[in-house]
């Protein structure tokens, strides 16, 4: 995520402010697809992220007027999220049980916006995304698919720099493994298909 | 090596590093194949971009919230203070002459000052300008109740996180804790009977050990953690090994040691703590795994040193004839009484009994009444 975008992100807010309709629509439309997909990934369910999204950005249009600019408004954005999150799973009385052995695909509306290529690229990259055992997947989500800096992934996480990065480095490890292996078995089948 | 991969693909190495990380390359395919896949994996996952969310969600955001109006900052006009001040001696005077003992049914409160910065727009003016006033409100804070809960015996032993700091209750033990305590019950010896404890007004949030521990240690040196959960059992045991140089040893090699196994398998955590200490946490039924694991490590030359702590006694036994590695409570290798087992527990973590909060008494309602109005009965008595 660029300067671009934070400059976009106060722009819209100070819209907002000042009485723009438009202004918190965009907000909401330029981050729910991102925010409900990590959402999606720490309580995995799917209908849960979404209620959960919505809850957030409810209580960002409640906050936005004592918005004080400093930070990015992704930064706060997510941190209020991963509360939520965190909260909803305690409500849900359960352990967080990561079953490496289990694939865990989602099951969202195919938009057919993409081609199917694309389609099939994006399955493959989310189903390694799964793959990531908790906590690098959080960690690796929300720097590599949020956007978040270290300091920002550390600060929506409570922890230290150095935990983010070790974090962040071991989920792409694993999410290298299971890419690669997603990829090789497409190889495999193409040329089974082929032959 | 791979744990430089991010930085390299960041570019957050100096050249020096950097150079260094590439002649490695060169000289080990294995490393170098091992980057490029790194590589196309994160470039790969940089133009991945989320489903959208469908179409209904941003209506129903915003028609949760198009009924709230922006909320612009309240302001409190100068006249209000005075007005608050005014009622605030005639309050005091009220409560002066109407006596102590009216004082006694009042809840008792903790007061605290809370500043609240209010933003200031009267008019549409460039949102660059934003005037800031500190207010000061008196919120009041209800005195935390506290509460206790008594573990049955025989129920086994809870590690418990209070407020993220980790303590162990045992059967016949009480805990005492704050109605707003953030309680987690991490781990427990019978598993079964964590719902069965009559916990009221906390959150009971029963997670993997591996996960509570990398919270309540200094997780910034925490390198490898592995949760593999296949069967549930009952019981449980611990053994903490100490282990150097236990960076060169890949998580990814051990998992394999549990995953292979066509037996039963058990919650099985692996967590490297700051001291460099690999603990092991497992239960009866993997319990061969252990010496496998200890060759492991002896095959990367890491120093061992075993603690095995638990009620199997063919765990103990290995180690001190396999591996001549003492187990601390060698004398009784043969027992397996349950509280042998809760002794081993509390040999591992302090067990920290909370006071329970002071009562509040007559004369604390006094002070804090004296304490709040004393200026504005000064006042009166000067004026008079």
């Amino acid at each position: 995520m660029n300067e671009h975008e934070a400059t976009r992100d106060e722009e819209l807010i100070k819209a907002h402010l000042q009485g723009a309709e438009h202004a918190f629509r965009a907000l909401v439309e330029h981050h729910a697809p991102d925010l409900a997909s990590t959402l999606e990934r720490m309580v995995r369910d799917y209908h849960l992220a979404l209620d959960l999204a919505q809850e957030v950005f409810v209580k960002v249009y409640r906050l936005l007027p004592s918005y004080t600019f400093k930070g990015r408004f992704r930064s706060m954005l997510y941190t209020i999220a991963l509360n939520h999150a965190r909260d909803a799973l305690r409500k849900k009385r359960r352990a967080p049980v990561v079953f490496l052995d289990e694939s865990r695909s989602r099951a969202l509306p195919d938009k057919g916006s993409d081609s199917d290529d694309a389609q099939d690229m994006k399955r493959r990259i989310e189903f390694a995304l799964d793959q990531i055992p908790s906590p690098y997947h959080e960690a690796v989500y929300l720097r590599d698919v949020a956007g978040l800096s270290y300091a920002e992934v550390g600060e929506a996480l409570g922890c230290s720099l150095g935990t983010v990065k070790s974090r962040v480095n071991r989920g792409r490890l694993h999410f290298r493994n299971a890419y690669m292996a997603e990829m090789q078995g497409k190889e495999r089948k193409g040329k089974h298909n082929a032959s | 090596m791979e744990g430089k991969f991010s930085d390299l693909y960041e570019g957050a190495l100096n050249p020096a590093e950097a150079a260094e990380l590439r002649a490695h390359f060169d000289a080990c395919p294995a490393c170098a194949r091992g980057y490029k896949e790194f590589e196309e994996a994160m470039q790969a996952l940089s133009g991945y971009r989320a489903d959208d969310v469908p179409y209904t969600f941003t209506e129903s955001v915003l028609s949760t919230v198009v009924t709230e109006p922006v909320r612009s900052a309240r302001t409190w006009p100068l006249a209000l203070s005075w007005i608050l001040t005014a009622a605030s001696i005639l309050i005091a005077v009220f409560l002066f002459f109407r006596g102590p003992e009216r004082i006694e049914i009042i809840k008792p409160v903790d007061r605290e000052v809370v500043v609240e910065k209010v933003v200031e727009k009267e008019v549409p003016v460039p949102y660059e300008v934003q005037v800031v006033k500190e207010v000061p409100v008196i919120k009041e804070v209800p005195v935390r109740e506290p509460s206790s809960v008594s573990i049955p015996v025989g129920e086994g032993a809870f590690k418990i996180l209070r407020n993220g700091d980790a303590l162990t209750v045992s059967g016949g033990e009480t805990f005492n804790f704050q109605s707003d305590d953030d309680i987690r019950i991490v781990c427990a010896t019978m598993p079964e009977t964590v719902e069965s404890i009559p916990f009221e007004n906390v959150v009971i949030d029963f997670e993997p050990l591996a996960s509570a521990l990398m919270r309540a240690a200094d997780a910034a040196t925490v390198m490898s953690v592995a949760v593999i959960r296949t069967a549930p059992e009952v019981s449980s045991f611990r053994a903490a090994m100490g282990v150097e140089a236990a960076s060169d040893v890949a998580a990814a090699e051990i998992m394999p040691l549990f995953t292979s196994r066509e037996a039963p398998q058990a919650v099985v955590s692996l967590v490297w703590t700051p001291d460099g200490a690999l603990e092991l946490e497992t239960d009866g039924s993997n319990h061969e795994v252990i010496p496998e694991l200890i060759r492991l490590l002896d095959d990367k030359n890491a120093q061992v040193s075993a603690v095995a702590l638990g009620r199997l006694e063919t765990i103990q036994t290995q180690l001190q004839r396999e591996h001549g590695i003492a187990a601390p409570r060698a004398e009784a290798a043969s027992a397996t009484e349950e509280t042998d087992l809760l002794d081993d527990i509390r040999g591992l973590f302090t067990l920290v009994n909370e006071e329970e909060a002071p009562p509040v008494s007559t004369a604390d309602i006094w002070r804090r009444w004296w304490g709040l109005n004393r200026a504005s009965i000064l006042c009166l008595a000067c004026l008079n």
